[in-house]
């Protein structure tokens, strides 16, 4: 089974619900900047990044996980993906889309915008905010964390 | 020949690409510009809506056994594309995907009336206009066709 981590206009997202997945961070605490900052793919994205589908890593159950970003209707491309899969007669379970989309998504033009004038450490800084700000529902949107039985 | 899969797309799926895919069928005379009957009778003109867009259709096969298809990608194709590539290989499909982007073939006429017709649900109005912009753009999406024919033939 894949995964594939749908942002839109944004890294920041999909590339902290894909590490928690990998189980790359302790989430328990909320990461610290630096940690987040490590991350594979965490950065503002570039319009060379639309549709482009990244390898971020392998789970323990041999899960293969990958993100991409699109710049506005994540719906067209879900029902692209789930088309292309019913035409090669894949069953939808294999590729799994997993959207991650923030409130606010004009928050993640900002950070686009930092990062095209050369201030990528400010853009760093609002990804970051943005991942902390979002660390619940992230939670929510991994599978990983939605098995966990009830005690 | 690799068979392959060739999706035409346009902004609704409804007009550009659905002409387009039924010429390469053969559905529409290439030499002979269509009546609004004609028209109106291919499976999709002018009634995609925006809850199907992004879905692939399919229209049949070509002489060579390629398959045919319609999507419509608002104006986002070439993210479509990056994507749908992306997923076939990340499923290690190595069948070959096509993209033909027929957007640039698409009138005014076809625009403004394709926006009325299937944005606005205005089809009394929008629906002649669509059909009269078609017929006008007819000729541009025939070539289209024809290069890509001749793509797939060489």
């Amino acid at each position: 089974m894949n995964y594939l981590y749908l942002g839109l206009t944004d890294y920041y997202l999909p590339a902290a619900a894909a590490s928690l997945h990998l189980k790359q961070l302790n989430w328990d605490a909320p990461p610290s900047p630096l940690k987040l900052c490590e991350l594979p793919y965490f950065r503002a994205v570039t319009k060379a990044d639309e549709g482009v589908i990244r390898y971020v890593g392998l789970t323990e159950d041999g899960e293969q996980i990958y993100l991409t970003t699109v710049k506005k209707y994540p719906e067209i491309f879900v029902r692209g993906i789930h088309s292309l899969l019913s035409i090669y007669q894949v069953p939808l379970s294999e590729l799994v889309i997993i959207t991650c989309v923030l409130e606010n998504p004009q928050v993640a033009g900002w950070c686009c915008f930092l990062q095209r004038i050369g201030w990528h450490s400010a853009a760093q800084q609002l990804g970051t905010r943005l991942v902390r700000n979002r660390l619940a529902d992230l939670k929510k949107l991994v599978p990983h964390f939605k098995t966990i039985p009830c005690p | 020949m690799t068979v392959k899969k060739i999706i035409y797309h346009c902004y609704g799926g409804a007009h550009s690409s659905v002409t387009a895919a039924a010429i390469h069928l053969g559905q529409l005379q290439a030499d002979k510009i269509p009546t609004a009957q004609e028209l109106l009778s291919l499976a999709l003109f002018d009634r995609q809506t925006a809850e199907g867009h992004g879905q692939l259709h399919f229209f049949g096969f070509d002489e060579w056994g390629n398959q045919i298809y319609s999507v419509g990608c608002r104006n986002v194709g070439q993210t479509m594309v990056n994507i749908l590539h992306g997923v076939s290989k990340l499923l290690g499909i190595h069948e070959q995907l096509v993209f033909v982007d027929t957007l640039h073939c698409v009138s005014l006429k076809m625009r403004i009336g394709g926006y009325l017709s299937r944005r606005w649900s205005i089809i009394s109005v929008g629906r002649p206009l669509v059909i009269q912009g078609t017929r006008e753009a007819y000729p541009k999406i025939v070539e289209l066709v024809a290069q890509v024919k001749v793509k797939l033939a060489g």
